[in-house]
């Protein structure tokens, strides 16, 4: 099971990454878990929420932007996401 | 000198937007809002690369801008060139000074060497005045040659033939990491908004790069930076509608993201707004000026922007809806100002969910119209230009006393930028994607 966690895993972060890359409209090789959202990408209020509006369609999700607010990296918002997928699992469908 | 292949430094001088304005600083560096829509303004100018590019070929140039690295006064240049604006002079002045010392020849142009040449001549053995790009290899051959003279200036060969100029030398500033690089595709405006210097420095025939000759340097710029966004530095990009439409088409074939200066006539037409989303624009900064009808009176010759201001609210939202971004120019200190100017500036932008906004004092740059009628009226406090930033008061109004108007701006901001707006700005701009990522017929509910 821990294996099939960690593909689904992996996959919620290549599309996280693809996401990103699309609204960044930045090459997807170029968007490494340690790319600065803020600093290299300058993601700003309008762009951050068009992420993670396009990452809760996708996902099913419900992400509340305060979490977001001190992510500093695409590896650390690959993480939010995919903590928020592995809750879901782990709860079910509401 | 003559046939002597020449070592050239161009240099940008550092700047300090935020000269004796201590608190607001440390204000705006804790923001992260702001820290992050300051990025935009702190990008990478194409100024010298744009000299470095009509620079004859067979001589060796180095661009160092001073933000980001130090000049090496000691090096054996031939020629350094600086430019500046009116906030930077001050400390170009500093760095001819060190040039001169060791003898090397000092050329300074930019904007406030267009505007003062007077001036900048004390400082400078060389001022280049004006447009570069048609008097700069003509200096470069008569320095080789031991004839170069004490002032070259753009206006003796008239407005340049944008649509003839090379890419920019982008690869010379390559050294730097950027994530926000600046292109300029045009020349002009038709405002001639009294504050502003643009139509003295460009003159008011509005000129254009070609579609291709922009698609060249935006491929040239992101084959050096893979993932900066480019801000295009025209004081307004989309006069001429049909050449934008065109650059729109292309930029949607190429996979960048960009921002614009423009007005905000954009927002009436809806078609081309979708054609700016399709096309990877962020965000448009749009001098609204002010919150205020009253005060937009006289800004303009035309009171284009007195007459646009009933619009405002109505194009800011159908701008937003189409998921690009307004960032709000304002003016403190407009001539029917009062102490109204806090409530009104703050409700507007926080009102309407502007993505972000650029507030700063009514500042009599040289080269405006506003600093001929501010001199006439006794009104300028201090000729210093290292306070000419924007956020400090450099002029006397009858509706404040002196140092209100730096209190109204920290005031401002602080009612902008804070907790309960970001929420609310989030919240529209969650419900903008929503409603744009879902299909018609369809309703996104609120969040």
């Amino acid at each position: 099971m821990e294996g099939a966690a960690d593909g689904a895993d992996e996959r919620i972060r290549g599309r996280v990454r693809s996401i990103v890359a699309d609204v960044a409209r930045v090459d997807i090789a170029e968007v490494v878990d340690s790319v600065s959202i803020r600093e290299e990408l300058v993601l700003d209020s309008l762009l951050a929420m068009r992420v993670i509006a396009a990452c809760e369609r996708e996902f099913g999700l419900r992400i509340d932007e305060r979490q977001v607010a001190d992510v500093q990296t695409i590896g650390q918002f690959a993480d939010l996401v995919a903590s928020h997928c592995a809750r879901r699992r782990d709860v079910g469908p509401p | 000198m003559r046939s002597k292949q020449l070592r050239i430094l161009l240099v940008s001088p550092r700047d300090d937007f935020f000269y004796g304005a201590g608190a607001f600083r440390e204000y705006i560096e804790k923001s992260r809002d702001i820290q992050t829509i300051l990025k935009y303004w702190r990008g990478m100018g194409s100024g010298l690369q744009t000299v470095a590019s009509v620079t004859p070929p067979d001589h060796q140039v180095e661009i160092v801008n001073e933000n980001r690295g130090e000049i090496d006064f000691d090096a054996p240049y031939d020629l350094v060139g600086v430019t500046a604006m009116t906030q930077q002079v001050t400390r170009a002045y500093e760095i001819a000074a060190e040039f001169r010392r060791r003898g090397r020849h000092v050329a300074i142009g930019g904007i406030h060497a267009t505007v003062m040449p007077d001036e900048v001549a004390h400082h400078a053995d060389t001022v280049v005045a004006g447009e570069a790009e048609e008097v700069w290899p003509g200096f470069i051959r008569d320095l080789r040659e031991g004839t170069a003279r004490p002032l070259y200036s753009g206006e003796e060969l008239g407005p340049v033939n944008l649509a003839a100029t090379p890419t920019p030398r982008h690869d010379l500033v390559a050294k730097y990491r950027v994530p926000v690089v600046w292109v300029q595709t045009t020349r002009g405006c038709p405002h001639d908004c009294e504050f502003c210097a643009a139509t003295r420095v460009y003159g008011r025939r509005y000129r254009c790069k070609s579609v291709e000759q922009v698609i060249a340097e935006v491929r040239h710029v992101r084959s050096i930076w893979k993932t900066a966004t480019i801000t295009f530095a025209d004081d307004n990009m989309f006069v001429n509608l049909k050449r934008s439409r065109a650059l729109l088409e292309a930029f949607s074939r190429e996979r960048f993201s960009w921002s614009a200066i423009c007005d905000i006539s954009i927002g009436r037409d809806d078609a081309f707004l979708r054609d700016l989303r399709a096309s990877g624009c962020r965000f448009v900064f749009v001098g609204l000026e002010s919150a205020s009808r009253d005060s937009l009176r006289g800004v303009d010759p035309a009171s284009w922007k007195e007459r646009m201001h009933g619009h405002y609210s109505e194009y800011v939202r159908r701008i937003q809806e189409n998921g690009i971004g307004v960032y709000g120019g304002f003016i403190v200190g407009l001539d029917g100002d009062d102490s109204t100017v806090v409530d009104r500036t703050v409700r507007f932008v926080n009102d309407n969910c502007l993505m972000a906004a650029q507030v700063t004092i009514l500042t009599p740059v040289p080269g405006s119209r506003l600093r001929q009628r501010m001199q006439e009226e006794k009104r300028i406090v201090t000729d210093d230009w290292r306070w000419y930033t924007g956020w400090n008061e450099v002029i006397r109004h009858p509706a404040f006393a002196p140092g209100d108007l730096e209190r109204c701006l920290m005031e401002i901001y602080q009612g902008i930028y804070n907790d309960d707006s970001s929420r609310k700005r989030s919240a529209y701009f969650r419900q903008v994607w929503e409603n744009l990522n879902t299909p018609r017929g369809e309703t996104a509910l609120p969040g």
